[in-house]
């Protein structure tokens, strides 16, 4: 017994020289550390991808103006300015009160309700503008005009930015 | 007043092209989907609207339908007369919405009718803001109730 308690003695001891706890704990940190990099470029190489990769069941340009979603967009495509499809861009808030049509997804051929939500409080954007304005009513139907600046539902005031498109789903 | 101008004139120009080729026919929609296409836009898919722009229709509709001028006022008000759907389709609509407004247990409900919907829509209501205060007033113990 005398025996097996001078070996252990002699290996702690020898092992309390050799390793400094301190040390032990910074190569802990260091190894959970280069474990957590290479997390980092995944993050990145996703938001190197381009705006909204069509969804499953779609086909197109996301934008471009002949993007089905698109079918009576008027304004200023939030995909090129640095939002997507049905995002706005950073630093702007979407409308909550939109003007909503329907669309034909031509992969489908079914009909689909269409939000398209303003995005506002940043000048207007000015790239990619598009002008479909299927089924667009006059300003004096309000509730189906797309001429309308709907920034207009913002805490931020009526500066239109672009506008999204988001599918609510098939109609009917 | 200018911008006013211009986009009445950029409407009217858009009129032309107003063909509507695609678009469902009201008539084979359900009820709430004929909501979603011309009213969620501005009173939002629950109904709670905007505060100080669209009114909350949430748990007051419903005691709104129930009282003679609240009645006439849900088929008067501009966002019903103005919908572009017949006047059968609009009853559908504002019979559903009654209901799913609630609040629920405000009594029974008499459904309107196409043809009831149709005479109400063609005397649009001019004083929105002032009928609906008086119908709040009235309807206020209810609320508070629920």
């Amino acid at each position: 017994m005398n025996r097996m308690d001078r070996v252990a003695e002699y290996l702690a001891r020898g092992a309390a020289r050799r390793l400094s706890r301190r040390g032990f704990i910074g190569r802990l940190g260091a190894a959970m550390m280069l474990g957590a990099v290479p997390l980092l470029p995944v993050a990145r190489s996703i938001a190197a991808t381009p705006p909204t990769p069509p969804q499953p069941g779609e086909k197109g340009d996301p934008t471009s103006c002949d993007y089905w979603r698109y079918c009576a967009i008027d304004g200023f495509l939030c995909s090129c300015c640095g939002g997507s499809a049905s995002s706005c861009p950073p630093g702007t808030e979407p409308s909550p009160i939109t003007w909503i049509g329907t669309c034909r997804n031509p992969v489908d051929n079914k009909d689909y309700v269409i939000s398209y939500n303003d995005c506002c409080g940043k000048s207007a954007c000015g790239r990619c503008e598009c002008t479909r304005n299927e089924r667009d009513m006059p300003v004096y139907q309000p509730s189906a005009a797309n001429d309308l600046d709907w920034c207009l539902g913002t805490q931020s005031g009526v500066v239109y930015n672009c506008s999204t498109a988001v599918v609510l789903g098939p109609s009917g | 007043m200018k911008r006013v101008a211009a986009a009445l004139a950029i409407g009217a120009i858009g009129l032309v092209g107003l063909t509507a080729n695609n678009a469902p026919d009201p008539e084979k929609l359900s009820p709430r989907m004929n909501y979603v296409l011309h009213c969620q836009g501005c009173h939002l898919p629950d109904g709670s609207g905007m505060k100080g722009k669209v009114p909350d229709m949430r748990g007051e509709l419903g005691l709104f339908a129930r009282l003679p001028e609240g009645r006439d006022y849900i088929g008067r008000v501009p966002g019903a007369a103005n919908a572009h759907l017949s006047d059968a389709q609009l009853a559908r609509v504002l019979n559903w919405l009654v209901l799913e407004m609630g609040p629920a247990g405000a009594g029974p409900f008499k459904p309107y009718s196409a043809e009831e919907v149709g005479m109400l829509r063609r005397d649009r209501l001019q004083k929105v803001r002032a009928i609906r205060e008086s119908l709040l007033a009235q309807t206020r113990p209810a609320r508070r109730t629920r």
